[in-house]
């Protein structure tokens, strides 16, 4: 039994190096076709997008939908297989929602005012992609997840008066996307996205205990080697 | 490939400054009006008030002489600095106190309840009220009855002024001094580009807030 445990052990590891030698050393296993790229091969991309936010916590201060923000980020391949490439994105968005002149009575006092809510978002992540198709392709979807630091800043405005206040989290955000190209392994590309977001920014003075928002980009693409 | 890096680079400064706020003529369209008031009080028990027409007390951080702070439009020099703004308002105050059944009386007619109306312009008011009610005022000797704790929002404006209206209970007094039962604050007047109008509008707006006032 030993034996024979030791003789499937010794298989394992000879199996497992001869995948290692395929994908990292692709020229000397002469049994694998080596994909010929054409044109330039792009292992870097940057891309600038507009993104729309629509905020999921505490809607009671803000709901609507934030058509102010942008993304700016890039990409690095991580493997020869052009599927998985790494990067970082800047992102920043501003939702604001206008509550009409109306009355707030608390005990004995009342305040009558028009409000304006604002939430200031700014996010630096590191990113990771999983490319369905290999970049060369018009069409690239993809898979993506980033992870990194949120501030957001709660600000009310009324009048000559107001309040802010401004909190720092952690940021999750799934994403999933396609690159389009006018062109088999084009230079310039769009890029649309979704992604849900969730920072554990927290503020009590706003009644906030997270921040999340779901939010679709769409954006220019520039790729580069 | 260094284009695209500076790009990206003016692209961050450039979006990282941009933190819009509202414009500045939509916030001042209509000011905050504050209202509270002794829930002990029994306002229809009330019937009659004394009110000062014509006149205010203006206190305002500039001037060099704080004892002097009454308008009225018949005045002269710095006490008619506000126009007819005091008659405007202790007008639409006795408007509003007749048609909730109240009536004026003189001060020597043994009135019910006084009704004080002030504007005090760049002091720290909302600090003020959270920790020491009253305690901006002098000359008129207002600086009793009890305080209203709870949060007030600070701010910070190079210049504001506020119009406070006050009852004072002039016949169940506390420690033997006049009873504040209710007050309002209005503000901000300097901002406002229309501050006489919108004004009249936020008192009609107190006292739709505070529907116990009535006889």
């Amino acid at each position: 039994m030993k034996k024979t445990f030791v003789v499937l052990a010794a298989v394992s590891l000879f199996f497992a190096q001869a995948d290692a030698q395929y994908y990292y050393d692709r020229s000397k296993n002469p049994d694998k076709k080596i994909i010929e790229k054409t044109g330039r091969d792009f292992d870097t991309f940057y891309f600038l997008s507009w993104d729309n936010n629509t905020p999921l916590s505490n809607t009671n201060f803000v709901s609507s939908t934030s058509y102010l923000g942008t993304k700016l980020g890039f990409r690095k391949r991580l493997n020869d297989v052009d599927r998985l490439w790494a990067g970082a994105d800047f992102g920043w968005g501003v939702y604001k929602e206008y509550f009409p002149f109306n009355t707030y009575t608390f005990g004995s006092r009342s305040l009558s005012t028009d409000l304006y809510d604002y939430v200031y978002s700014y996010n630096l992540s590191a990113s990771i992609d999983y490319f369905i198709f290999p970049m060369e392709k018009h069409v690239t979807p993809y898979g993506g997840l980033n992870i990194g630091a949120a501030y957001d800043k709660f600000a009310q405005y009324y009048n000559v008066y107001g309040g802010a206040s401004g909190s720092w989290g952690v940021l999750i955000r799934p994403e999933i996307g396609v690159l389009i190209g006018i062109k088999e392994n084009a230079s310039w590309r769009i890029k649309a996205a979704f992604h849900y977001d969730y920072s554990s920014n927290s503020n009590s003075d706003f009644g906030y205990k997270n921040f999340t928002n779901i939010g679709f980009q769409i954006g220019l693409v520039k790729m580069a080697w | 490939m260094k284009r695209i890096l500076i790009a990206v680079f003016f692209g961050s400064i450039f979006f990282t400054a941009c933190m819009p706020k509202p414009n500045s003529g939509d916030l001042v369209k209509n000011m905050v009006v504050i209202t509270d008031y002794n829930d002990t009080v029994n306002f229809s028990k009330k019937s009659y008030y004394y009110l000062p027409l014509d006149t205010l007390s203006y206190f305002n951080s500039t001037d060099n002489d704080p004892k002097d702070t009454l308008q009225c439009l018949k005045c002269k020099g710095y006490n008619s600095s506000l126009g007819d703004y005091a008659n405007l308002i202790t007008g639409e105050l006795k408007s509003k106190l007749d048609a909730a059944g109240y009536t004026q009386v003189s001060a020597k007619q043994n009135p019910d309840f006084k009704v004080y109306v002030f504007v005090v312009e760049n002091y720290n008011v909302y600090q003020s009220y959270s920790y020491n009610p009253y305690g901006y005022g002098y000359g008129y000797g207002y600086g009793y009855g009890y305080g209203y704790g709870g949060y007030y929002p600070t701010v910070s404006v190079s210049d504001q002024a506020n119009l406070y209206i006050e009852f004072f209970d002039m016949k169940n007094k506390y420690k033997g001094k006049p009873n504040l039962i209710w007050y309002c604050d209005i503000g901000d007047l300097v901002s406002s580009p229309n501050y006489p109008e919108v004004t009249l509008k936020s008192i009609d707006q107190a006292f739709k807030q505070s529907q116990y006032i009535k006889k």
